[in-house]
């Protein structure tokens, strides 16, 4: 009996202690932060709900709601033709332009804003306002959308095109087939992309486009409370909340159907001439979109020769940040794949706890973290390099728990069943198993992390660590001061490192002779 | 195996936290609120000079110097800094008056005047920037250009092209606080109650009255001498004028240094007031184009201003931080809603 007890004891602490850590470290800071709220609000002198709502805060709503929905619906239509033009297989060269589309992801928003600010400068064109902003936010954010579409077409199976194309012709499979089975995909990334443009306060800033989420951190900034921002936030999250939520639960257990473990490499459609002509037109549209960026920065530079200072004068910097960004996007890696381990699904509720910090106004993540981690017994972690993986950590966090499940939710429970019957020794079976197993979600949501954690700033602003400032928050900083020789130096080793891994890619891949649109696993499911 | 996994497991916690941890004992920690382009090369000479790692953390133009200062007050029980530099002195005296700051009375402050410096040596300023109108050179002719605050209202120009920044932090809010010291509460609530219910633009900061200006969106805008003078030095189709030069003269907000109480590595942080009150390190400032006014005689001004000597507010700067104090909030009230 005593034994019995004992182990359901242990058993209960091994469930609930990644359960714990995610809560520690995504959770109760924000709880922490709406505590001290409630508190500030018991002592608050005044009404503080005087100025909570007023016309210039749902002035500020709207236009950030304009920009979010504009950035979502362009990068949802974009990312959906491009998807198309990858899946149709018109060519080697539109599959290597999605490699470099995605490498060039990595590149931090800050790095696109000063690289667009001098082409619209050189054009003539409005340097501050709506126009910029959306543009500079929707390619930041679009790599992303781009990864979420491209997954979605892959997802569509070669045998069940071809069976269409006997019957119907390639429009209408197109129309019938195709653009259904993809339609759960884009209009999930339209939602995530609206939820991070809406809280993304950092690229407007630059851009001098007011919006609701600098009101959080404006509010901290002149009253020194954290009462004022987490009520401003409220109103934010009023609207984000139901967006992301309500997306991520429709995409997982509503509309989409099981993943396919065998990626579909795509299938040579044939278009209408007009077709084809828009879709060649969005190619170089896309090709000219990323590469005027390299020629603006070597233009402004000067020339090659400025690579390599720029590469020395900004290499701590450079090393800093990809080792924050690195360590940042392990430490999720590991609690998301522990606490998925612990689970087989997932309901709505856990869903709402899980995606929470991903609602959360980012001044109003870091400014939770300032607060919790900055108590006596904490000491040690606040103010060291830690706090910029924390808040890497509560931003981002949950996007590593949702990523990992949707690619558990492809591995066969039968495989994994016999693994534990076949294998005692757990980490003999982690590593011959489970490892393999959840390697292409571990890698795929390590890069996605790796770019999002190297391009933080909105919540990183408010727990810097003295001498901790990274790539990102030095280029924000520097773009408000006007100084873009600097910002100029410091994009330029970005993209000559960037250039630079991505021939290393094209060197590996040329080495192990594997190309890069065949996505088939190895592992077929046995169920329909 | 099982070994060399757990040793693998190690060794990756091991360079873990040798990237996280890092030991900052033997470093001067400094929270910097002036603008990082210049600032950076500063710590770097001191540095360079004395063999001190310095370490910095620098505001931002999205949360300005109150930021940095609620941050310094959030701190209080475990203050992370030796060293407040600031760009300006209301906020400093904030920290004084929270009992933040360590008073330390540096030899090298002895040449500046009195009125920029705390008599008891809890903060001593050594530059100061101006609050100046920022005129669009390409729109208005010189007759048409401000010389007054009250200008803004009444002069030639319509409201609807003229721009502030929020008066809620920053300079701005400082300047706010000098008019009700120097005017009197009436005259200034009316002033910015007429502000607020006219067209003139209201700004998110003074870079961003610098930069509409600068591209023909507004005709004149009220910034500082530093955001004037960038434009100017970018040839970009400005002036700046120095307001009520006349009359009451304008207000100049010093630069303030000073010594954050229970920080670490405290005999540190002097040293470093000390170098940076040094008349040579003024000197480089300006020279690298730092657009501040010289509380004290120095070698160099800055290019970009047309005179070297502006007549500044006569006003006790503790008067200015008492009428901050007492004003911010119907500041807010009356901008916020």
């Amino acid at each position: 009996m005593k034994s019995v007890k004992r182990k359901r004891i242990v058993q209960f602490i091994k469930t609930s202690s990644p359960w714990l850590i995610y809560a520690l470290l995504l959770i109760v800071p924000l709880l922490f932060l709406a505590v001290q709220s409630l508190v500030d609000m018991s002592s608050a002198e005044e009404s503080v709900f005087q100025n909570w709502i007023s016309v210039r805060s749902m002035n500020l709503l709207f236009d950030s709601i304009l920009l979010a929905c504009l950035v979502s619906v362009f990068a949802m239509l974009i990312s959906l033709l491009f998807g198309l033009l990858v899946y149709s297989r018109w060519s080697g060269f539109i599959r290597e332009m999605k490699w470099i589309l995605l490498f060039f992801a990595v590149i931090p928003p800050y790095v696109q804003a000063s690289v667009w600010l001098d082409v619209f400068s050189l054009f003539g064109w409005p340097t501050q306002g709506l126009l910029i902003s959306f543009w500079v936010q929707l390619l930041s954010l679009l790599p992303l959308s781009l990864l979420m579409v491209i997954y979605g077409y892959q997802q569509v199976q070669t045998d069940v095109i071809e069976a269409g194309r006997l019957l119907s012709s390639d429009q209408l499979v197109l129309r019938k087939i195709i653009l259904p089975a993809v339609k759960p995909f884009v209009i999930t990334s339209g939602g995530v992309l609206f939820v991070f443009s809406l809280l993304d306060y950092t690229i407007p800033t630059i851009f001098q486009y007011p919006v609701y989420s600098l009101e959080i951190l404006e509010e901290f900034a002149a009253t020194g409370q954290v009462l004022y921002p987490f009520l401003k936030s409220i109103i934010l999250m009023l609207i984000i909340v139901p967006v992301l939520v309500g997306s991520a639960y429709w995409f997982i257990n509503m509309n989409a159907k099981p993943l396919q473990s065998n990626l579909s490499a795509g299938v040579k459609l044939k278009f209408s001439l007009l077709v084809k002509f828009g879709l060649s037109l969005l190619c170089l549209l896309l090709i000219l979109v990323f590469l005027i960026p390299i020629f603006d920065l070597f233009f402004r530079s000067g020339s090659l020769i400025e690579v390599p200072t720029a590469l020395q004068d900004n290499m701590r910097i450079l090393i800093h940040s990809v080792h924050m960004a690195f360590w940042s996007s392990f430490a999720m890696i590991v609690l998301a794949y522990w606490l998925l381990s612990t689970i087989r699904s997932l309901n709505l509720f856990a869903w709402l706890i899980i995606l929470l910090p991903l609602c959360v106004p980012q001044a109003l993540s870091g400014l939770s973290l300032s607060v919790f981690w900055n108590q006596s017994f904490f000491h040690q972690v606040y103010g060291s390099n830690l706090m910029l993986i924390l808040v890497n950590i509560i931003r981002f966090g949950p996007i590593a728990v949702l990523i990992l499940y949707l690619f558990k939710s492809r591995i066969s429970e039968n495989l994994v069943e016999a693994g534990k019957v076949y294998q005692a020794n757990r980490f003999r079976r982690f590593r011959q198993l489970d490892l393999p197993l959840h390697l292409p979600g571990i890698i795929t949501a390590f890069l996605l992390l790796f770019i999002l954690s190297l391009g933080e700033v909105g919540a990183s602003i408010a727990v810097i660590p003295p001498g901790g400032e990274t790539l990102s928050i030095r280029i924000f900083n520097y773009l408000h001061y006007g100084a873009g020789e600097v910002v100029s130096g410091i994009s330029l080793s970005v993209f000559a490192l960037l250039l630079l891994g991505y021939f290393l890619h094209l060197l590996y891949r040329k080495t192990k002779g594997t190309r890069s649109t065949q996505g088939s696993s190895s592992i077929k499911t046995t169920e329909s | 195996m099982t070994l060399k996994i757990c040793l693998r497991t190690f060794f990756l916690l091991i360079l873990f936290c040798l990237v996280a941890c890092t030991s900052r004992n033997d470093a001067l920690i400094v929270y910097v609120s002036v603008d990082q382009n210049y600032a950076e090369p500063v710590l770097k000479k001191f540095e360079q000079q004395t063999g001190i790692r310095v370490l910095a953390v620098y505001d931002l133009e999205a949360s300005k110097t109150t930021g940095l200062v609620n941050r310094i007050l959030a701190e209080k029980k475990n203050p992370q800094a030796a060293v407040f530099w600031s760009g300006e002195f209301v906020q400093t005296i904030a920290l004084k008056q929270a009992q933040q700051l360590e008073p330390y009375l540096s030899p090298n402050a002895a040449e500046i005047p009195p009125q920029f410096k705390d008599p008891a040596g809890y903060w001593t300023g050594f530059a100061g920037r101006a609050r100046v109108f920022i005129v669009n050179t390409e729109i208005l002719e010189p007759h048409q250009y401000p010389g007054s605050l009250s200008d803004m209202l009444n002069g030639p120009v319509p409201t609807k092209e003229i721009g502030i920044a929020l008066p809620l932090f920053g300079t701005t809010l400082t300047q706010a606080a000098a008019l009700y010291t120097i005017w009197g509460a009436e005259k200034t609530d009316l002033f910015f109650k007429q502000i607020e219910e006219s067209d003139i633009q209201i700004l998110n900061g003074n870079s961003s009255v610098r930069d509409y200006v600068s591209q023909g969106k507004l005709s004149f805008g009220l910034t500082d001498t530093d955001d004037a003078c960038s434009a100017i030095e970018k040839g970009k189709p400005v002036r700046m004028i120095i307001p009520d030069q006349d009359s009451l003269g304008t207000l100049v907000i010093p630069n303030t240094v000073a010594l954050i109480k229970g920080g670490p590595n405290p005999e540190l942080g002097k040293k470093f007031i000390d170098y940076l009150l040094h008349p040579t390190t003024l000197n480089d400032l300006i020279a690298s184009g730092w657009c501040h006014v010289p509380l004290r005689k120095a070698d160099e001004s800055p290019s970009c201003m047309e005179t070297d000597t502006i007549l500044a507010f006569k006003v006790n700067l503790d008067s200015i931080y008492t009428n901050y104090v007492r004003h911010r909030k119907a500041l807010k009230q009356q901008f916020l809603k």
